[in-house]
């Protein structure tokens, strides 16, 4: 099983802490109580970032630190090295970084399959347990535990639909964001897996957006696997074919891809499909 | 990016992978039109529009045709339209005479995660097409390292020897120019020869992986459509949309959400633009500088859910660009999250109002629209 559980003492580190993404959000998860351990750059050893020691590598980091991940704000074109770098410490990586070659992601992901660790990202916002731990660049104060399961290709939208939620007293068990880039480490079976075995978890929202097949896929598993109620929504039900929104992975060519196939495929699989971000809270509502 | 076919058959031709006799035509070397066609032997040639869609045969953007009446074909497609791509470059190449027909493609699997080998031997075909009607025609093998064994077991049914090192150069060029697609349809094998000729190009070069070749920099300079181009540059996702409502969001998803709640409320966008992440107010300014371009705007909606982005950083850039510049049409702007209520102090010190909710912006926006038009 995917290991997305998050406690108090889950170890963490930061690679390319001391650059402007880094350290602003070292600071944010250090404040939400996550146990940030070390942090790493290059030709900063010896350095502090929010009381954090820097070292020049992961492997001098492990030397005098105990953690199961790393967090990588390194810029697109190290990104590789850095990920390949917590890969060879074992350390399971959430990616933050956006714009990484496609290539670099397949050499990484396959890597990282070689030692069965688990990636998150590339171009993801982390993830988080609410009043635990967040390995991740969200807004922390607008999540509030609870026992809904969320997981979703994107960040912002996944903030919006949290913010409803937690508006409405609903709380989160665990939100997962796996992404946006057509070639993305965990995906949507691998978090409703999770789920499905997560005692903290009673209900399960996926956010899905249009391009690719992974919401197609994600309803036939849960056809066969997935016991617990799960609610979707689908963003790019207007969006034109042809046209890459935004994520690398959102574009809908030919038939696939198209919002309308997603949702009837999720129907098909008896998830109730909200049509806009607030109705994913009406729904969570009344199942 | 979408390579042009000449361009990817460039690349064919530098990893050694065959491909016809051919010369490039465009307004400025029409003049010399015969000279260039003596570099084509035989006197049937293919006149082919280089634009950027699938299906020009069926649009009438290929035409076979011979030496002397090239010149009345090319001179009516040049700066013709099909299925809205204007041509600016023709190719002319020799008629090959086609003993048989293969296709082959690689790409990147979002499934396995690995590169994968699509191959049939029903060339000349569209894939999506035949994918449907026949696929058990269609062999596919995902793979991280090159296994010629493995191929061999897979194209059992078609010429796997004489295919293989074609294969290699395949995934030597994909990998050396961060290709996600080299695709060869078709792969064709001419009479009297033993020779292997790639009858078309479609390769596309990963944008994200750009900054490693700047030889293609010059090809996306090529690439027209104004303000896309110009928003690129800037780092901003940018999408033209039919609508009349300007949008600046932040995040993919959300932006799509933003044109998914407008379209419910009843109105159009004019646009989809992706700030991207952390973005400072230089770059605000320079959003607002973009879609404030488009012509015939009746309304504007900045949705910001601030995770990475700070929205003072934002709300600071909206207030500069008012400064200098008039902003004359109905405006909502909602900046939620990371440092908001510093944001809407400064929003608030400059009277611009801000809207918690975006589906209630939404609705704002559209009664400010309504009341203005009356």
């Amino acid at each position: 099983m995917t290991n997305l559980n998050l406690t108090k003492e889950t170890g963490i580190i930061v690679q390319g802490i001391t650059g402007k993404h880094g350290s602003f959000h070292t600071k944010f998860m250090k404040e939400y109580g996550s146990n940030i351990v070390a942090g790493v750059t290059p030709g900063k050893q010896g350095q502090e970032v929010e009381g954090i020691p820097v070292y020049n590598s992961v492997a001098d980091a492990l030397k005098n630190h105990k953690a199961q991940w790393s967090i990588i704000f390194v810029p697109a074109r190290f990104a590789k090295a850095a990920a390949i770098e917590a890969i060879g410490a074992n350390l399971n990586i959430v990616m933050i970084t956006e714009g990484i070659p496609v290539h670099d992601s397949m050499d990484i992901l396959n890597k990282a399959k070689e030692k069965n660790l688990v990636v998150l990202g590339p171009n993801c916002p982390g993830f988080i347990r609410p009043d635990h731990c967040k390995i991740g660049i969200m807004p922390g104060h607008i999540f509030k535990s609870g026992n809904v399961g969320v997981v979703s290709r994107s960040g912002t939208l996944t903030y919006e639909i949290i913010n409803q939620m937690t508006a409405k007293g609903i709380g989160q068990s665990t939100v997962v964001g796996i992404g946006g880039d057509p070639l993305i480490g965990t995906d949507f079976i691998d978090a409703l897996k999770f789920f499905q075995d997560d005692p903290n978890t009673e209900k399960i929202v996926l956010i899905g957006e249009i391009g690719g097949d992974a919401e197609e896929r994600a309803a036939e598993f849960i056809k066969e696997n997935i016991s617990k109620p799960v609610i979707a929504y689908i963003v790019g039900r207007t969006a034109p074919e042809g046209k890459k929104m935004g994520h690398a992975g959102a574009i809908i060519s030919g038939s696939s891809g198209s919002a309308k196939s997603k949702i009837n495929k999720l129907r098909e699989a008896k998830v109730k499909v909200a049509k806009l971000p607030s109705g994913v809270i009406e729904l969570l509502g009344i199942c | 990016m979408d390579l042009c076919e000449y361009e990817g058959k460039k690349l064919f031709e530098k990893y050694d992978i065959s491909i016809p006799r051919s010369v490039l035509i465009t307004k400025d070397n029409l003049y010399e039109l015969d000279s260039k066609l003596k570099f084509i032997r035989d006197n049937n040639v293919v006149i082919k529009a280089q634009i950027l869609t699938g299906g020009r045969m069926k649009a009438g953007a290929i035409k076979f045709s011979t030496k002397d009446k090239a010149q009345a074909e090319i001179n009516d497609m040049l700066g013709k339209e099909f299925k809205g791509f204007k041509v600016n470059q023709i190719l002319v190449e020799e008629m090959l005479s086609i003993k048989k027909e293969r296709y082959v493609a690689l790409t990147i699997d979002r499934t396995s995660k690995k590169i994968l080998m699509i191959c049939s031997p029903d060339g000349g075909i569209d894939i999506e097409e035949l994918a449907k009607t026949k696929p058990g025609s269609i062999c596919k093998l995902p793979f991280i390292e090159f296994d010629p064994n493995e191929i061999h077991k897979q194209l059992k049914f078609i010429e796997c020897d004489e295919l293989l090192p074609i294969i290699r150069k395949m995934l030597n060029l994909m990998r050396a120019n961060d290709a996600s697609l080299v695709e060869i349809n078709p792969l064709v094998k001419v009479d009297d020869s033993d020779d292997w000729v790639a009858a078309d190009a479609k390769v596309v070069i990963d944008d994200n992986a750009l900054f490693r070749h700047p030889n293609f920099l010059e090809c996306v300079a090529n690439r027209s459509s104004g303000l896309e181009v110009e928003a690129a540059n800037k780092g901003i996702n940018y999408v033209e949309l039919d609508g009349d409502v300007g949008v600046i969001g932040n995040g993919a998803g959300l932006v799509m959400a933003t044109l998914d709640v407008l379209k419910e409320f009843g109105v159009t966008a004019a646009n989809f633009l992706d700030i991207g992440g952390g973005a400072d107010f230089e770059k605000v300014k320079s959003c607002l500088d973009i879609v404030l371009k488009h012509k015939d705007l009746k309304g504007l909606f900045i949705n910001i859910f601030g995770g990475i982005t700070r929205c003072d950083e934002v709300a600071k850039g909206i207030i500069e660009y008012k400064k200098n510049n008039n902003i004359d049409l109905p405006m909502v702007v909602r900046l939620i999250g990371t440092n908001e209520a510093r944001a809407k102090e400064l929003l608030e010190s400059e009277n611009i109002a801000s809207i918690d909710s975006m589906e209630q912006g939404v609705e704002v926006l559209k009664n400010k629209i309504y009341s203005n038009e009356k």
